[in-house]
């Protein structure tokens, strides 16, 4: 009996749809519009020379699947069952010249990758190029970044602003949990070890605002982690220092009374910024209404959001180290936080959270 | 005389059947029996967990389980498909084949064979119990610390997790001992070590592997489990503790875990392709020797998982130098498999479309795993989806289809018929397409930066499509799942009669009857060849006389090893009871572990089949 064709066409589809796939992806993906985390279109020299590397790898690779997964297919046709054998076929029992044959080129063609491979690492781990680079000191925390600029004594969370075609060394660590600093666009990651400093640098050469998230599983909302770099002319880089080096707006002040009475201040700097208030439990509010979002990169920074982040931080941010039920207990059986959370007994009156956001919307 | 009252009735007896049976069996085929059917349904309980994740991920904004919920289930999905799926279907075939292959009658002890199984089960239901009490494991499954320390989980999730690990691990340890010692020891004359078939070397090497890398887990457990229970400090870094240390100890154990997962996968497929090409496995010795070269590097590789972690320019360059050496021996083994079925007359029967399917999608594993032993191309793949695709290109496109081809080759071994081939191939067809679909995407979303272990995306991510066509294939595979459980269920009694060797093959288990007897051969068939049944067949090999051998040694059935194993389960549960209530439930298990240890020393050891009378 011969063997049926349905399984080698199986065979071969499979083969074919892969291997056009694995072809396709790297040149029809779409751009960082689209996808902004994509690591395909680098945009430091880190990041490319990650994808040089990268491209030597995929090419070499997709080579060997076609080579040898073509191979395979290709067996099968040829020496599929056709019905009219007599006798088994024959038994070759191996070939010591093949054997290696085949092991001394796989070693070689390792070989051509791994050389490379150093040479990145040395590139990547090496000192930074420039003798002067902007250092940022970066803190991962359950769940947002605190970033540092020592050259200006700046604390801020979760946006950092930086200087076009200066090198950025980043101090990474964390007070907690294990975290990980990755901005794809600007190439690898560098995971955040409480106890220990590690270095990533990188020089920031295309103008614009790129984003990053947490990679390294950190708790309930470890996907709620994320930040953002924007790369702005020096000048711009200098107005913005400025702006944040510049003391509270005096007409904010009203508002400060309420946020201390609140709690809020407990975990929450907003009239300093400066080292002295480093690793406080929640991000410096400081400049808070001149970032882009909130709750870490999760939310659009805008005065709904606020109320709704203040008025339930557990539901927009599981297990958010931040409990402050906002709302008045409106009776029994109503969901409201500030009746699930009775043992913080520290309800905000709705016209209290308005007032909090209007005070966090002008420290600008 | 002493042999009368030694043997215990069932021994002269028909087939025992009943629970009870089963309980006190010590017989290796029941309890590889056992072993497969625990740890698959440990693996669709682990295919569930998956589901659900994938339903929350088919789109952005996800609502279908919760946050803590979500990271539970995917805590419990690696850990369960790891340690009590793939693990533990393994060992099912090691059980019931490597006595069969080597031409034995049972494994070297067999109680602490049954023993093993026993603590493997309540270890499963132990760490699954944490479910009942509302705290799942959820600091994934490698649990890093400070995560997994006292200051980063405060509930006992991870309590259940440690020490249902540590449990497993006895279970493991245990049968790596046994096995060790019943592949160098209890071969059939004329079964020298190189013409043992290729699988037992695999189960061989593999337990190797368990012997030398569960204690290094163990170690790193137990310094987590003190910093948890009594406070002190090995990993938390305020008090000088190193965070990084755990994640050392736990991947020096966790390489070598990979090799223990697919190894056996990789020993079913050389059974497999020589018997459905006709052929004798091309390059058995180099096979042989890529495995052993495979363990031994696997433990010179663990650092790779932590290039991110910042361990420096030398430590990177030697751990991805060794880590792609692996691609050499993994090459070699796949360039010999492809020469086996070169110039074979190929039968595209359901265990060979297992076969080839490993062949075709190890290779893909293979390749994604060598652009991450690449440092720089790690720093942007690590922990994104691509890692996921990598992995379970490995794991599931490589273990567990390997594991269907064994399961499908050797059923009829196990239940004397066949498995339907038409719903077989539906089966493989079906799982090969749902695979692909649901981890080849994976590769892109890595590269589109989706970071892996997220309950969530936005719209914004861009990262929605193939995340929904992943949630379609994760359907596809688990609706094959239920074709596959039919057709074991109802080939049990429809399936067509097999006879001792329904695949021409050519290894000793096929040179006794479809199911064995319980002493497995009736006479030790001579060995005079790595091929030992296809010399018989086709060369004129003498073959074993017919007839039974006298006085043939089977122990007896013994509900102590069940006894013993509950007191091991309770001794190690029990721990995470101390720090609030005392020793007691350890020293109740130490008790219930010192009454069973006393029963089972005086409980006679051995008993007779019945001879040629």
């Amino acid at each position: 009996m011969s063997e049926k064709r349905a399984p080698l066409i199986g065979f071969l589809v499979v083969f074919i749809v892969l291997g056009i796939l694995w072809i396709w992806y790297p040149f029809g993906t779409p751009g960082r519009d689209h996808i902004p985390l994509t690591t395909i279109y680098p945009l430091t020299e880190n990041a490319r020379e990650t994808q040089g590397i990268y491209a030597l790898v995929y090419w070499i690779t997709l080579a060997v699947f076609l080579g040898v997964e073509g191979l395979l297919v290709y067996a099968l046709f040829r020496f599929r069952r056709r019905g009219d054998e007599t006798a088994p076929p024959e038994q070759t029992h191996g070939h010591t010249t093949l054997e290696v044959g085949w092991t001394l080129a796989t070693v070689l063609l390792v070989l051509v990758m791994y050389v490379p491979s150093c040479q990145a690492i040395r590139f990547h781990q090496g000192k930074p190029p420039s003798a002067n680079p902007l250092i940022i000191d970066v803190t991962g925390r359950q769940w947002f970044w605190e970033f540092y600029y020592p050259e200006f004594d700046l604390t801020t969370a979760n946006e950092i602003v930086v200087p076009q075609g200066r090198t950025v060394l980043f101090n990474v660590t964390s007070t907690d949990v294990i975290h990980s600093l990755w901005f794809p666009a600007m190439g690898g990651k560098r995971d955040a070890v409480p106890g220990r400093t590690q270095p990533l640098w990188f020089t920031p050469t295309e103008l614009g605002n790129y984003h990053g998230q947490c990679t390294e599983y950190c708790g309930s909302s470890h996907a709620l982690m994320q930040m953002d770099i924007t790369v702005r002319p020096q000048a711009e880089f200098d107005a913005w220092i400025a702006g944040q080096k510049a003391p509270a707006d005096p007409a904010s002040m009203a508002g400060f009374g309420m946020f201390a009475a609140s709690g809020c201040i407990a975990c929450h700097m907003t009239m300093q910024n400066d080292k002295t208030v480093l690793h406080m439990n929640g991000p410096n509010l400081m400049k808070v209404a001149s970032r882009k979002r909130i709750a870490a990169g999760i939310l659009e920074n805008t005065p709904e959001n606020l109320k709704l982040w203040i008025h339930d931080p557990q539901h927009v941010k599981p297990d958010a180290k931040m409990n402050v039920p906002a709302m008045q207990c409106t009776g029994p059986g109503q969901p409201d936080p500030c009746c699930r959370d009775v043992q913080i007994g520290n309800c905000l009156a709705p016209e209290t959270v308005d007032q909090l956001v209007s005070y966090l919307e002008m420290l600008k | 005389m002493a042999t009368a009252t030694h043997t215990l009735p069932h021994a002269h007896g028909a087939e025992q059947t009943g629970v009870w049976s089963w309980i006190t069996t010590v017989d290796h085929k029941r309890i590889g029996i056992l072993y497969g059917v625990s740890a698959f349904t440990l693996f669709i309980v682990g295919g569930i967990e998956a589901l659900i994740m994938r339903m929350q991920l088919m789109g952005p904004n996800g609502t279908v389980v919760s946050a803590q919920t979500f990271n539970a289930l995917f805590t419990m999905h690696g850990t369960t498909m790891i340690f009590m799926a793939i693990m533990p279907l393994g060992a099912g075939f090691f059980n019931y084949m490597v006595p069969l292959m080597i031409g034995a009658r049972d494994v070297a002890f067999p109680r602490l064979n049954a023993l093993s199984y026993w603590v493997f089960l309540f270890g499963a239901l132990f760490i699954n119990s944490s479910f009942l009490f509302g705290t799942p494991p959820d600091a994934g499954w490698f649990a890093y610390a400070p995560l997994s320390n006292r200051t980063g989980t405060t509930t006992h999730s991870v309590d259940f997790w440690i020490l249902g690990l540590q449990i497993l691990g006895v279970a493991s340890m245990m049968a790596g001992v046994n096995f060790i010692v019943t592949i160098l020891n209890m071969r059939a004359p004329g079964m020298t070590l190189m013409r043992m078939p290729v699988f037992v070397w695999m189960t061989l090497v593999v337990q190797f592997l368990v012997v030398l890398a569960f204690p290094i887990i163990t170690v790193g457990l137990v310094f987590l489990m003190f910093d948890r229970l009594f406070g002190t400090n090995f990993y938390i870094p305020e008090a000088g503790g190193d965070p990084l240390l755990y994640q050392h100890l736990f991947w020096l154990f966790g390489h070598p875990e990979v090799y223990i997962l697919i190894l056996p996968a990789m020993g079913i497929v050389s059974e497999v392709l020589p018997t459905f090409s006709r052929k004798p496995l091309f390059g058995a010795e180099f096979v042989i020797f890529s495995g052993i070269a495979i363990g031994f590097l696997g433990f010179g590789v663990w650092s790779h998982h932590m290039f991110t972690t910042g361990l420096g320019p030398v430590a990177d360059i030697s751990f991805s130098f060794t880590t792609m050496m692996i691609a050499v021996p993994t090459a070699v083994k796949i360039f010999n498999w492809i020469a086996t079925i070169w110039g074979g007359q190929l039968r595209f029967a359901t265990p060979m479309l297992f076969a080839l399917g490993f062949v075709f999608m190890f290779t893909i594993g293979g390749l994604s795993g060598f652009m991450h032993a690449v440092p720089a191309i790690d720093l942007q793949q690590q922990d994104t989806y691509f890692i996921v695709a990598h992995f379970h290109y490995v794991l599931f496109g490589g273990s567990i289809l390997g594991l269907f081809a064994g399961i499908y080759y050797w059923y009829p071994k196990f239940m004397g018929r066949l498995m339907d081939e038409r719903l077989g191939a539906i089966h493989f067809w079906f799982t090969l397409v749902g695979f692909n679909l649901t981890f080849f995407p994976m590769h892109f979303l890595g590269a589109d930066g989706m970071p892996r272990r997220i309950y969530t995306y936005s719209t914004w991510d861009g990262w929605s499509f193939w995340n929904h066509i992943e949630t379609i294939g994760a359907f596809a595979i688990a609706a094959s799942q239920l074709i596959f459980l039919y057709n074991y269920i109802t080939s049990r009694t429809r399936g067509k009669i097999a006879g001792s060797d329904p695949w021409d093959g050519a290894t000793l288990e096929w040179a006794t009857s479809s199911p064995p007897p319980e002493w497995d051969f009736d006479r030790i068939p001579p060995v005079t060849s790595s091929r030992p049944l296809f010399d018989q067949k086709y060369h004129g090999a003498p073959k074993a006389p017919p007839g039974r051998d006298d006085g043939i040694h089977i122990p007896p059935p013994s509900y102590w090893p069940i006894i013993v194993g509950l007191g091991i389960t309770m001794i190690f549960g029990g721990a995470m009871t101390i720090p609030a209530h005392g020793p007691w439930v350890s020293l109740a298990g130490f008790f219930i572990f010192l009454a069973g240890t006393f029963g089972w020393v005086f409980q006679p050891g051995y008993g007779y089949a019945p001879g040629e009378h």
